[in-house]
């Protein structure tokens, strides 16, 4: 579980701090960007494990920056999960298809946050 | 209200000015008569009375352009307007966004604020708890490692104890054989005595015997003197071997109060370690106790804490929600803007499409909860685990 590291990207500092604190708990690294066009300058080629991204951001938005990370060849593999207040299908269906592997509504639960971690992650 | 006014004419605005002149033209020429001069008065007159209504007809015009174009600005019951709510509008709506701005901002502050301390409290008891963790258990294996050790050399002292009791059984034994020895030296002595009398006999046996027995006298004289030798010999053992056997006496005697000095001695330090470890025990589970109850307390601390980080999320819904009012609010101040240059410039309004507005507004929305509240529906309440999709 340790070594693994995993890119938040939120406009929302607050919720930054929740999610990063919620995933040192468990061991893992973590970079933040905030936003779209902040977390590819943070990608950068480094690795990183999974993605967990926001929907609606300034400057560029959550499905535009998966979708723009996905063609970089580093993280064409790379697990995204969408963490937004949004639960509109449309918006679901568009994060899938940018390559979403899941969906998460805020307010999120550490615990259900950390399960999904776990079970997308990147071996 | 609606306004029904003419635009004003030449003949309404140069009649009494040129009416004024030609008045003033024909005192002048009574007056004077019809001299050069007269007649240059007289024209002067013509031409400025006529100016005087030239300019006021040009002055008329532009009034009424004006007020032309402010019953257009102005109230209209055709279009609804109200330049006095636009213009109220048009002030109040960028304060109201700048003061939703400031709140939203301030809120956002003051919750990345709490969310770092908080986040910060929640390490401090997780690094304390981890460091803390074991503590007890180690305690108490030390405990029982010391109370073992300690029964060891309790162990090791007994069979110490043990095997001089063994020795002393030994020492005693031997007290035994000096008793056979002493017998034995008596049995030396009764032979002797015995022989020393079978000597004596045979040396009277001699003496009788006369010539023939000299040479068995002296031979029952040699015997005689050996018995008396072996009774001397018999009666030192005998001295040797009751000394040997005080010696073993005083030996036993002192032995034994030694071995029951030492077997207190042991009970004592038994008892005394018995003592300690079980002192050392009850504070070893007060120690522990009270760090399980600590360690409980910084996990129910940590999990509390943990929850109020999950509920400052709001901060999040709000400033999204706040944002989302702010932004309409200018979108209205725009409208409110352009309708009122539209109207200034004599164009005519384009209708308000209320519905398109609200649903416009309905698209920016991005949480379930606003849709309700727009539908003037209660938001749900907040669902106790998140709603996650997997693709």
């Amino acid at each position: 579980m340790s070594n693994k590291t995993i890119l938040i990207v939120d406009d929302s500092i607050s919720i930054r701090q929740v999610v990063s604190m919620t995933l040192k708990s468990a061991g893992y690294d973590v970079i933040e960007g905030c936003d779209g066009r902040d977390a590819l300058t943070k990608l950068d080629g480094r690795k990183v494990h999974l993605i967990i991204s926001d929907v609606n951001m300034p400057n560029m938005d959550g499905i535009t920056f998966v979708t723009a990370a996905k063609k970089l060849p580093a993280y064409r593999f790379t697990p995204v999960i969408m963490l937004t207040t949004e639960s509109d299908a449309a918006k679901k269906a568009a994060g899938q298809a940018a390559g979403a592997k899941a969906w998460m509504v805020k307010p999120f639960q550490p615990a259900q946050m950390l399960a999904a971690v776990s079970k997308l992650i990147m071996p | 209200m609606e306004h029904a006014s003419s635009s004003p004419s030449l003949v309404d605005f140069t009649f009494i000015p040129a009416l004024l002149g030609a008045c003033g033209t024909g005192a002048i020429l009574f007056v004077g008569g019809v001299t050069p001069t007269t007649l240059a008065l007289s024209a002067t007159q013509v031409v400025l009375a006529a100016g005087l209504g030239f300019w006021q007809l040009r002055r008329a015009q532009a009034r009424h352009a004006e007020r032309a174009a402010d019953q257009a600005v102005s109230q209209s019951p055709a279009s609804g307007r109200d330049e006095a709510l636009e213009a109220l509008c048009v002030a109040v709506l960028p304060v109201w966004s700048e003061q939703i701005e400031a709140a939203r901002a301030h809120t956002e502050q003051e919750i990345v604020s709490l969310t770092s301390r908080f986040a910060e409290l929640a390490d401090r008891i997780h690094s304390v708890a981890g460091a803390d963790h074991g503590g007890g258990d180690r305690l108490v294996n030390l405990m029982a490692s010391s109370q073992n050790q300690l029964d060891g050399i309790l162990h090791s002292l007994r069979e110490a104890l043990s095997s001089k009791g063994a020795l002393l059984d030994e020492v005693n034994g031997l007290a035994g054989l000096t008793e056979q020895l002493k017998s034995m030296a008596k049995d030396v002595g009764d032979v002797a005595r015995q022989t020393n009398l079978l000597a004596l006999n045979a040396a009277i046996e001699a003496a009788r015997a006369g010539e023939a027995g000299r040479g068995f006298a002296v031979v029952a004289d040699e015997v005689r003197k050996l018995s008396t030798l072996s009774g001397d010999t018999g009666q030192k053992i005998g001295e040797t071997v009751e000394t040997v056997n005080g010696a073993i006496a005083r030996t036993l005697e002192l032995s034994q109060l030694h071995a029951e000095r030492d077997t207190g001695t042991l009970n004592q330090s038994g008892e005394t370690i018995e003592q300690v470890i079980g002192a050392f025990g009850g504070t070893t589970r007060d120690v522990v106790e009270r760090s399980d109850a600590l360690a409980d307390n910084a996990a129910a601390v940590g999990g509390a804490i943990a929850e109020v980080l999950v509920a400052l999320q709001f901060q999040d819904r709000v400033s999204q929600m706040l944002g989302h009012i702010r932004d309409d609010q200018a979108r209205l101040e725009r409208l409110v803007i352009d309708r009122r240059a539209l109207a200034a410039s004599g164009q005519p309004l384009p209708t308000l499409d209320t519905r398109g507005w609200l649903a416009e507004l309905a698209r920016t929305y991005t949480m379930a909860e606003q849709v309700a509240v727009h539908h003037g529906k209660r938001p749900a309440a907040a669902a106790a685990e998140s709603d996650i999709t997997f693709f």
